[in-house]
């Protein structure tokens, strides 16, 4: 997990989910993709949508929207694949849209507090940027349950 | 020098001690059968004293020692001082064992605590010489032995190809003399005053070391001068008890250091040897050995080029179908394209040849295996091993050794009887146990061959009864192939009692488990008094597999192809329900079916169409037998297997993922776990016995059209059935004789049923075939269209009736009436004499 003291200098790389957005820090991110075709697996977790080729190797693919238990929206060209590197491989996950990637300033952000019990562990942080609040991710525990 | 690291070099030296204790296994079978073969001897007593040397220079004290001990025997034996026994081998081969067994110690680190006094003093009791005692002692008296690693042997072969002359100098000072430490240093700086040293023994550390150093050292030099020069030098120097020089040829560099006492003992003899071990070195090709690690890395990228490769070759497919040949860039894509696949398969085969050992090393464990085992039961066995040669993969050499050793002791222990039931039974005395190994296309075959009792169904299924593994009633039912597999399950053993070597019912059951993790497959085949053969087939390499694609809805689904027996087509009427299963008709036998897209849930968008017939891909792992519905056959392709890795972990029925040429992925079929849920039915089959017989009433036909008519031929007898080749004419020949074509280098005569039945005369059509009929002489007939293959109940059949037609009818054994369709069966033999 990325200190509180890390926010400040450091990049963000800002997506949506339904209108909402979300960040991560910029150098978890490996590379932003246009949605290739996936190949399902069956039998698997559902909220992993399945497989690409990348370059030869096989990336697994979330969906973000089913393991946040949002409704899927339709396809849409501006969908991306962000590749961000898990713990022993690089993981693809599916957003809606990249917004930005941008940097908070310090005093806009402030740490999730505790009694937020929903997405308490995969949102760390809350910033504000420009009227619009920007949950940061923590890639170590938002892999699906 | 000093600073030589054992460690670096551990790997090289085990491998070496693998290498010179197989040496030594299979020379003392020799020994022990021919006792006084002088090259077996020369060859068991080099393979001691090079793992005597080798594990000296690695510091392995314990090791040494007993390869010493070791040695002295085989030198009271080459000397003639004692005889070759069946106690004496045996003692030598506790103390090969001994010495594996510190082999695996030090890999633990445990080598120190290992007690090898009990062996040293089995060994020290063989000696009958005492001389030989004292021999050894002055040798450890004597100076320090040179031995030097691999760099400064470079060092000397550069030099001795430089024209420099080589020497090794030994040096011992006066007991007494005070200050040995300052002497050795003396005596060092005038030696490289006349050369370079390249090492010296022991190191510099220790000569200044005025406390261990024992005024004993020795000197490898690189110099230009004789060893006159040298010995007038050191003579000059005082204090020095005695000295000596050798000169280093470049031949002694590739092989071991010898001890000094040999050095003396025997100059003449030595030099002799060492050109005959010169003469062997030259033969074997100079080889490198490699990290697998790195191998691995390399075959991962020749993995990707595969992939790549492939993919180009469809986007050049894809140019051509948009009817871009025409144009010159295209030709040179061509041109690239099946340069690059031919370079890539080159390398693919390469890389794969570079994972390859002949199986040879794995053999080799057997013989001494065979003859222990065999002893232990009380039975003579001739022991042969054809194919040692065939290479496979390293990492399948290791996988495979314990299940070829569970099969050669069960069929010693169980297979072969004692030699008096064999003399009753009219059998030479000596039981026959045959390990082969060969190639067959992309697979590795292992048999095992006994010429034994062979293995009796019915004890099986006794046994099985007894166990509860299967009911009294399914025994019955089962066929004898089938209970043949029973021995694979765990705890089943027909044998009366468990020995020491078998018999406890555990092995087969290793033996299925790591074949089925290589996804391999297994067969048995035993005849009752005659013996037993099981078949073992593997891919040869684990890392690129040749398979087959299959759709499952619109899903590519790849098959291993070691693991695909057949792909057959199934009609719906033979595809039944038992125990609510769903089960094929294959010739005979019940075959368990699993409709794979309903088992991953897949579902198709397109509306299911009703098809008359299904393809069943009929696959096995080790001894059981699936088969898979799939809904369309793709193709073979190699492909490269890739895990799906830990973030998804392993769905069920899924092994791995590949890429496809185009850059999509199929997913990998794991068969194993497939045969392992529904592959069990197998001792269900023939639940119903009216299955059975209905089969075998029934015959297959091959239907073909002439004119309006539809005839049918047995299938047994149809050889082949070929689009018309060109047919050249006999002069003088019958009229429907149309003359002989060529079929695979063979002339048959082609007959032209038309004229023979004496039907118009039309010209060849496009649905035109050729069916080649089997016959004493083969036969080729000329029909119209080859329509199916029927399957027709005997007793849906008539016998025509004569004035229907008329002077045929003699030609037409039957009529089958289905479905509006009548087909008239020939009497092919008739037809054969008619025209003659």
């Amino acid at each position: 997990m990325k200190g509180f003291d890390q926010v400040d200098g450091n990049q963000f790389v800002v997506f949506s989910l339904n209108e909402q957005l979300y960040a991560f820090f910029i150098e978890e991110v490996v590379e932003i993709l246009r949605v290739p075709s996936i190949t399902s697996i069956p039998g698997i977790n559902p909220n992993i949508e399945g497989v690409i080729n990348l370059r030869g190797n096989i990336i697994p693919v979330v969906n973000l929207h089913k393991r946040f238990q949002l409704p899927t929206p339709d396809k849409n060209k501006k969908n991306r694949i962000v590749i961000v590197q898990g713990k022993t491989e690089n993981i693809g996950l599916l957003v809606d849209k990249i917004n930005m990637v941008t940097k908070f300033d310090e005093e806009h952000v402030e740490p999730v507090s505790n009694n937020q019990t929903l997405e308490e562990d995969i949102v760390i942080y809350f910033a504000k940027h420009k009227d619009q609040v920007i949950g940061v991710l923590n890639l170590d525990n938002h892999h699906v349950s | 020098m000093a600073e030589f690291d054992v460690s670096n070099y551990l790997g090289v030296f085990l491998d070496e001690v693998d290498e010179q204790l197989q040496i030594l296994d299979a020379e003392i079978l020799h020994l022990e059968k021919d006792p006084n073969n002088v090259k077996t001897i020369e060859n068991i007593f080099r393979a001691a004293h090079t793992l005597k040397g080798s594990s000296a220079s690695m510091g392995f004290e314990k090791m040494k020692e007993c390869t010493h001990h070791l040695e002295n025997i085989f030198d009271q034996i080459r000397q003639k001082k004692i005889q070759v026994t069946p106690s004496l081998v045996n003692v030598i081969f506790d103390c090969i064992d001994l010495i594996r067994r510190m082999k695996e110690s030090i890999i633990d680190g445990t080598l120190d605590d290992m007690d090898i006094q009990p062996f040293i003093e089995q060994l020290e009791a063989l000696h009958t010489n005492q001389a030989i005692h004292n021999s050894k002692l002055e040798q450890v008296q004597l100076a320090e032995e040179s031995k030097l690693d691999e760099y400064q042997k470079d060092v000397l072969r550069n030099g001795l190809t430089l024209g420099h002359n080589a020497f090794e100098i030994k040096i011992q000072l006066f007991k007494d003399s005070l200050m040995k430490s300052v002497r050795a240093l003396l005596i060092q700086n005038a030696i490289s005053e006349m050369g370079e040293i390249i090492a010296s023994f022991p190191s510099v550390e220790v000569m200044e070391n005025e406390d261990a150093f024992q005024g004993n050292m020795c000197f490898v030099v690189l110099t230009m001068r004789t060893k006159e020069e040298l010995l007038d030098c050191i003579s000059q120097l005082s204090e020095i008890e005695k000295s000596s020089i050798t000169e280093i040829s470049k031949t002694a560099i590739f092989n071991e250091p010898t001890s000094p006492k040999e050095q003396k003992e025997a100059e003449d003899a030595k030099s002799n040897q060492k050109e005959k071990a010169n003469k062997q070195k030259k033969k074997i090709s100079s080889t490198v050995r490699v990290d697998v690690e790195r191998l691995e890395y390399l075959m991962n990228l020749v993995g990707e080029l595969v992939i790549d490769q492939t993919r180009l070759v469809d986007v050049r497919g894809r140019f051509s179908q948009m009817g871009m040949n025409t144009e010159d860039e295209f030709e040179i894509l061509d041109d690239v394209t099946n340069h690059l696949t031919r370079v890539i398969s080159e390398l693919q085969e390469g890389m794969m040849k570079t994972r390859m050992l002949p199986i040879e090393q794995l053999f080799n464990r057997f013989p001494r295996m065979v003859r222990d085992t065999a002893r232990q039961a009380g039975k003579e066995i001739d022991f042969v091993m054809e194919g040692k040669e065939t290479e496979l993969d390293r990492t399948l050499i290791e996988e495979i050794s314990d299940p070829i050793i569970h099969l050669l002791r069960n069929a010693i222990d169980h297979g072969i009887e004692s030699p008096e039931e064999r003399e009753k039974l009219g059998k030479p005395a000596n039981g026959r146990v045959v390990l082969r190994a060969f190639h067959e296309e992309n697979h590795i075959v292992i048999s095992i061959t006994d010429d034994g009792r062979g293995i009796d169904p019915e004890k099986i299924k006794k046994a099985s009864i007894e166990k509860g593994i299967i009911t009294e009633e399914e025994a019955r039912k089962m066929n004898d192939e089938d209970a043949m597999f029973f021995i694979f399950k765990s705890g089943l053993s027909t044998a009366e009692k468990v020995t020491d070597i078998s018999g406890r019912g555990v092995g087969m059951d290793i033996v299925k488990t790591h074949i089925e993790k290589l996804n391999g497959v297994i067969d048995i085949q035993s005849t009752i008094g005659k013996g037993t053969t099981f078949t073992i087939k593997l891919p040869l390499t684990l890392a690129i597999i040749r398979s087959l694609l299959v759709k499952f809805g619109n899903k590519t689904f790849a098959i291993p192809l070691v693991n695909v027996l057949e792909i057959i087509r199934l009609n719906k009427s033979d595809i039944q329900i038992v125990n609510g299963q769903e089960v094929g008709l294959v010739r005979g036998r019940v075959l368990p079916l699993v409709r794979m897209k309903e088992r991953l849930g897949l579902t198709t968008e397109l509306d299911e169409k009703e098809k008359k017939r299904e393809f069943v891909v009929v696959v096995g792992i080790a001894e059981k037998r699936v088969g898979i519905i799939a809904d369309k056959m793709v193709g073979n392709q190699e492909i490269v297997i890739k895990s799906l890795g830990s973030y998804i972990g392993s769905p069920p029925f899924i092994s791995g993922a590949t890429i496809m040429g185009d850059g999509s992925i199929a997913l990998i079929l794991d068969v194993s776990s497939v045969v392992r849920e529904h592959g069990t039915v197998l001792q269900e089959q023939n639940e119903d016995g009216s299955l059975k017989t209905e089969v075998n009433n029934e015959k297959q036909f091959v239907t073909f059209k002439l004119d309006a008519e539809e005839y049918g031929i047995e299938i047994e007898k149809v050889k082949d059935i070929i689009l018309p080749p060109s047919i050249t004419k006999v002069v003088e020949a019958p009229d429907e004789l149309l003359g002989l074509m060529d079929l695979r280098g063979k002339m048959l005569p082609v007959i032209d049923l038309r004229k023979r039945f004496n039907l118009p005369d039309v010209p060849k059509g496009k649905k035109s075939r050729v069916i080649v009929v089997e016959a004493e002489e083969d036969i080729g007939i000329l029909v119209d269209e080859v329509t199916q293959v029927l399957k027709i109940a005997e007793t849906s059949m008539e016998t025509p009736q004569e004035a229907d037609y008329s002077k045929l009818s003699s030609l037409i054994k039957g009529i089958s009436k289905t479905e509006e369709r009548i087909v008239l069966i020939l009497d092919f033999e008739e037809l054969l004499k008619s025209l003659k």
